[in-house]
């Protein structure tokens, strides 16, 4: 009596284990898919270009002083503030608030530095158009650091181990009625903060490790299979029919590094509120900028400023795409940081607010509830160490800033 | 010995193959120089530098040579380039610009970047001697 009963249990167990082999996706990818998964792993990041307008930023010794300067709260008014407040290497070079919070309130989320060499443009609306330029403009901000230059060279030209430090990389300090010469040294301030940025790139995720096992053909290690939400999730993701996510996440910083209006609503009406539309004429005025007299390059290298989009519909309420890498540890999201949750964000792509200022691209998904759950459990296997000096991780020890 | 000098060298052969099959799947092929009339035959248009697939987000440029419908170069025609991505709908994220080459006929197309996969419809309107003409092109992004 008990033999058929023992025989009926291992029965229903077979056959519920083949149920669940047919609900697996099939464990190959097709050789397309598989060209994509390529392109979107971190072994398909270029090597970072030298910064043509920035001769300093692939010199160590910019490097070095341009972390000191990071986290240096005498760049401030109120001598509280650094890069480092809002950029905190401990969450990812963010700083886990709705909107940045310097000397005063701003209107903007903290991107993540990581990899954002790797940017064309930088800030929400593209403002600026190198890692140096945009540390001038924090620097300076009302609301971030609050620091005129001249301040800012004045307290390099008081401190002696900053000013000799200066001095080794940059030549002599100007006089402090010299206004060319301190535009200069102030540029050259951003650029060894610069230098220091370039060096902070994300290091491999589960997912790229389980793509190059794939593509290697070997089964991933334990810990790096994607199980399968994640792998359904990356398949929503990669899908141009479904999720459509490739058009603005795409390469191995799932960003296409351009601007696109998708409805995100401003907590406020401000002065930025038409983003790219206004970042455009803002960085082509900039006196930083790649063309300007104090960048290092040569006309010719600044090809990105000279054939930018201008004055065009979609421009408006532009926002650039953030990279997607690192996302559990750079909440909360989206440029007013007023998305909690990676849930939250997803929301948004199923509800399609309507865009407050501009038009929003955004159309209607043909996914489920459930894929959308997947798509969230794939954007989590991107979160990944980083990959930079283990002492820029770091703050520097307070003696030293002193 | 013999057996393995044989292994050895088939083994070479076979990654060889593998490799070359590989660099095949992962690069773009960079086309041969092509050569199209405009919409209404106005122009025929030899364009160099196009690759199949074109890179996504990558900033670069064409060579272009432009002659009428009966052989002559068209030296000092104006040419305009718009494209859209054909689902999204967007346009290009750069102004590219077509600047007058070294010989008659010529030009080099400067700033073009296609920064979404999949499928550009790119229009070149060119005027030249008060004829107006479109060539229009379907262009495949990975």
């Amino acid at each position: 009596m008990r033999k058929p009963i023992f025989i009926a249990v291992l029965a229903v167990h077979a056959i519920c284990a083949a149920a669940q082999v047919r609900a697996q996706p099939a464990l190959e990818w097709t050789a397309g898919e598989l060209e994509i998964l390529r392109s979107l792993t971190l072994s398909s990041l270029p090597k970072l270009p030298p910064d043509r307008s920035n001769k300093y930023g692939d010199d160590p010794r910019a490097a070095d002083f341009g972390y000191r300067l990071f986290f240096e709260t005498r760049l401030s008014s109120n001598g509280k503030v650094a890069c480092a407040t809002c950029h905190a290497p401990e969450r990812g070079f963010t700083d886990g608030k709705n909107v940045a919070v310097g000397v005063g309130r701003t209107s903007r989320n903290a991107p993540t530095i990581v990899g954002a060499a790797h940017n064309i443009w930088q800030f929400w609306d593209g403002r600026k158009d190198s890692q140096w330029s945009q540390a001038l403009a924090s620097i300076e901000n009302p609301l971030e650091h609050d620091m005129p230059r001249d301040r800012v060279v004045a307290v390099i030209r008081a401190n002696p181990d900053l000013s000799q430090e200066y001095t080794a990389i940059f030549g002599a300090l100007p006089t402090s009625g010299d206004r060319d010469g301190i535009n200069r040294a102030f540029a050259n301030i951003g650029k060894a903060i610069a230098a220091y940025e370039r060096r902070i790139m994300p290091g491999p995720a589960k997912f790229d490790r389980y793509v190059e096992a794939i593509l290697a053909g070997r089964k991933p290690a334990p810990q790096d299979e994607l199980t399968l939400d994640e792998r359904q999730g990356l398949h929503v993701f990669i899908s141009d029919q479904l999720g459509r996510c490739l058009r603005c996440h795409s390469g191995p910083l799932f960003t296409n590094k351009h601007f696109h209006n998708i409805g995100v609503a401003e907590p406020s009406r401000d002065d930025l509120a038409d983003g790219r539309i206004a970042g455009v004429e803002l960085v082509r005025a900039d006196e930083f900028n790649c063309a300007g007299k104090y960048s290092d390059a040569a006309q010719d290298d600044c090809a990105e400023l000279n054939f930018a989009r201008r004055s065009s519909p979609e421009l408006r309420g532009a926002f650039k795409v953030p990279t997607l890498r690192n996302l559990p540890k750079t909440a909360p999201y989206m440029r007013a940081g007023d998305r909690r949750l990676l849930e939250d964000v997803l929301w948004h792509y199923r509800t399609l607010p309507n865009a407050r200022v501009g038009k929003s691209e955004l159309n209607d998904l043909p996914i489920t509830a459930t894929e959308f759950e997947q798509l969230e459990a794939f954007l989590r296997t991107l979160d990944g160490s980083i990959d930079a000096p283990t002492k820029y991780l770091r703050r520097p020890e307070p003696a030293r800033l002193n | 010995m013999i057996l393995t000098q044989h292994r050895r060298i088939r083994r070479l052969k076979v990654g060889l193959l593998a490799l070359i099959l590989m660099c095949a799947v992962a690069r773009p092929v960079p086309a041969e120089p092509i050569v199209l009339r405009t919409e209404n035959g106005g122009f025929s248009v030899r364009l160099t530098g196009i690759e199949r697939p074109e890179r996504v987000n990558h900033l670069h440029g064409l060579d272009l040579s432009l002659t009428t419908a009966d052989g002559r170069p068209a030296a000092g025609a104006s040419i305009v380039v718009t494209g859209q991505h054909r689902y999204a709908l967007n346009p290009l994220p750069t102004s590219p610009r077509v600047q007058p080459g070294s010989q008659d006929g010529a030009y080099r197309l400067e700033g073009l970047r296609f920064h979404m996969t999949g499928e550009w419809h790119l229009v070149l309107a060119i005027e030249f001697e008060q004829i107006h003409d479109r060539l229009s092109l379907d262009i495949i992004v990975k």
